[in-house]
């Protein structure tokens, strides 16, 4: 499970602003594919293997080949002609590759974005900006989160309507499209009245007045500041190396990328910490896994529990069976029956 | 009954609206009519064989729109210090009716005269005319002076005075009319206007006025005949030259990635004959000619001009050089006031498709100002 999303929402917000903003402006070609990696592999921590799989395949997928196919379409400029267009335009290799390069600047800002959802609840987006612009973060939250919302709702207004027979799917053509037009009309009107209703809700908790605290409470603490400072160095060296012009990069008339052939040290430096600072959730993430693991490993090899811990645990468990009682905690816990007993 | 009221009202503004698009079948006419000034209410008022100049020497563009596109031509007379002026328009080539200032002052003896004379080969005889119309001309015209005197000339050429850098560029070659014995009588191609500008003569061989060839942006000297007649001559080829001569004064301005498409010279492609078919347009020629020698161009079609667009061409594109670059395509020295598709080409045509980077106004053409 996502660990980075237990940090410091200033953390969170600080890492998703950085790449996403990186991931927009710069298109030299090592950047965009160390952060449609960090990307992509972030997205199967965050949305879970089977969804990150589906969403990056189905939806990703398509979405690059669009933008590869039309831009060259519409663009011709490149010294490298493959061939000519029946109005008489042609088709360049680099109209192609920046496609590509488009294709995947897209791809990859949207697949942090779908990160972004689950990591940067709307408590935690409050929290950091509620004190400083507080109509403006409430706002945000509610936009940043309007997509979801509303396929949620919508789905349980289709389930409603479903159960007395004006579902989209029943019927003929014009019913069908009649119910579906009732449906958005539920809809519509449910959004407007629930933007209201949040507003007033807020207002009615004093939200923005002096001295009011966030719904949520977050610490931040030694191991906020490291990552903070971790994650902190390696966006200032990328952004020291891009200002002085290690991701330049030019496409039209002709493909040039700084640093690439031959390597130079200020490009190296810069391509691995903007390559560390995207795949910072992971890395957090999977030594969070490594140390859980290894904390149960040494249970595993002794450390018994206490009688008062043995009592606590029938108490919240049940008493252990008869074929159980010789189970030890860590064979218990490696089956699933405990999640965490320290 | 309130229901069937309603889907009724809704259907006749259905109906309405198919109707208003269905009957302007270029949406974007609408919009883009505005750029004709005065053009768009497409009022025609016919034009007479010859009709006299009015005081303030506007012809309308409903009296062009009479001739547009007809193989027809009008003369259009006037009379300044003692010399009688003749405009010939022949409607062929109209494609874009504006209304148009045909007025002329006609110098006969000034300092700057003397100057165009001395510098056109020490030609010696000259008159000059200051021509009204600033906004480029419809079409070729042909103006015919009736100088009162008779000057013993057979050669000629109208030339443009460029006073920055004391110096002259011909603009068409003059023709004389031998039948008339008592006075001088000469005729030639006016492409610009605006300014003031000179024709001057002399006698073949010894004393032949010459000039810079105007064509010849590109600096290196030209073979082209650009002397063509707008009646074509008849044979299957014409001249093409592509030329960014105008970037090397403005490096300054010119786009850092670009720097090395820009030839020396400025020439992309000197002038080259190429052979037609019938009805093929400007565009049509430079897309060919670009796909034989391998020279990049983008082009799009803008259904509000009916005409292709050209954004690039050798990787040099619009914008590139200062916001008042592009490309621009003149036909024998005329820049038409109409896309390339539109302008079907015919033999003996010299076409130059020129990169400006003042709106035209370093080209010669005037029509923007």
């Amino acid at each position: 499970m996502d660990q980075f999303s237990t940090y410091h929402p200033a953390i969170n917000f600080f890492y998703f602003a950085g790449v996403i903003l990186m991931a927009m402006f710069f298109n030299h070609p090592v950047m965009m594919a160390e952060a449609l990696f960090a990307a992509v592999l972030y997205s199967f921590f965050t949305l879970g293997t089977e969804k990150a799989l589906r969403f990056n395949l189905l939806a990703m997928v398509p979405i690059l080949l669009i933008a590869v196919l039309f831009n060259p379409m519409f663009n011709h400029y490149g010294v490298h002609i493959l061939g000519y267009f029946p109005n008489g335009n042609p088709i360049t290799l680099e109209s192609i590759i920046y496609g590509f390069v488009m294709g995947v600047m897209l791809v990859t800002v949207i697949i942090w974005f779908s990160s972004y959802n689950k990591v940067m609840t709307s408590d935690k987006f409050v929290y950091l900006f509620g004190r400083m612009i507080p109509a403006l973060s409430l706002i945000l939250s509610m936009v940043l989160r309007f997509v979801p919302r509303f396929k949620k709702q919508l789905e349980v207004i289709s389930n409603g309507q479903k159960c007395i027979g004006r579902d989209v799917s029943s019927g003929n053509l014009i019913e069908r499209a009649k119910h579906g037009v009732r449906i958005i009309s539920i809809m519509i009107t449910w959004a407007l009245e629930n933007a209201i209703e949040t507003a007033d809700s807020m207002r009615a908790r004093g939200y923005g007045l002096k001295g009011r605290t966030a719904f949520s409470i977050f610490r931040f603490d030694n191991r906020d500041a490291i990552a903070a400072i971790l994650m902190g160095l390696a966006f200032g060296i990328t952004c020291i190396g891009l200002a002085l012009g290690a991701g330049a990069v030019q496409y039209n008339p002709y493909f040039k990328a700084a640093g690439i052939n031959p390597v130079t040290p200020l490009s190296l430096l810069t391509f691995i910490c903007y390559f560390l600072f995207c795949l910072s959730p992971v890395i957090i993430d999977i030594m969070g896994d490594y140390r859980w693991r290894r904390l149960r490993n040494s249970q595993e090899t002794g450390i018994s529990m206490t009688g008062a811990d043995e009592s606590l645990r029938n108490a919240m468990f049940g008493t252990p069976t008869s074929d159980e009682n010789n189970i030890t905690d860590a064979e218990r816990m490696s089956k699933g029956k405990i999640k965490l007993w320290t | 009954m309130k229901k069937v009221l309603r889907s009724l009202l809704l259907c006749l503004t259905l109906v309405v609206v198919l109707g208003v698009v269905t009957a302007c079948s270029d949406p974007l006419s609408m919009l883009t009519g505005a750029n004709n000034a005065n053009a768009n209410n497409g009022e025609v008022i016919e034009l007479a064989d010859n009709t006299e100049i009015p005081e303030d020497g506007v012809i309308k563009a409903a009296q062009f729109r009479s001739i547009a596109g007809k193989d027809r031509t009008v003369t259009f007379t006037g009379k300044s210090n003692g010399v009688e002026y003749i405009w010939s328009f022949n409607g062929k080539n109209i494609k874009n009716p504006q209304d148009q200032n045909l007025k002329i002052d006609v110098v006969t003896a000034s300092e700057d005269l003397n100057k165009v004379k001395t510098l056109a080969n020490s030609a010696p005889e000259g008159i000059g005319v200051t021509i009204k119309q600033t906004s480029g001309f419809v079409t070729v015209p042909r103006l015919t002076l009736k100088t009162g005197k008779k000057w013993d000339v057979n050669a000629g050429i109208f030339l443009k005075y460029i006073k920055k850098d004391n110096k002259v560029t011909k603009i068409s070659t003059v023709t004389f009319d031998k039948q008339v014995q008592d006075q001088t009588v000469m005729t030639f191609n006016v492409t610009q206007g605006g300014d003031t500008y000179y024709a001057v003569c002399g006698k073949s061989g010894s004393s032949e006025p010459t000039a810079q060839d105007g064509n010849t942006t590109g600096g290196s000297s030209s073979s082209s005949t650009s002397e063509s007649s707008s009646n074509g001559d008849g044979s299957n080829t014409v001249t093409i030259s592509i030329s960014c001569a105008t970037v090397l004064n403005n490096m300054d301005k010119l786009n850092n990635s670009k720097k090395e498409f820009i030839p020396a010279d400025g020439w992309i492609l000197q002038p080259t004959q190429v052979t037609f078919t019938e009805g093929q347009n400007i565009h049509d020629i430079l897309q060919k000619v670009c796909q034989e020698k391998g020279i990049q161009m983008d082009s799009e079609f803008t259904p509000a001009y009916n005409s292709a667009y050209v954004r690039g061409i050798n990787q040099l594109y619009e914008y590139d050089c200062g916001d008042l670059s592009g490309w621009m395509f003149k036909v024998n020295g005329w820049f038409p006031n109409y896309g390339a598709s539109q302008y079907n080409v015919k033999g003996g045509d010299v076409i130059d498709w020129v990169y400006t980077c003042d709106l035209g106004k370093d080209v010669g053409d005037n029509s923007q100002y």
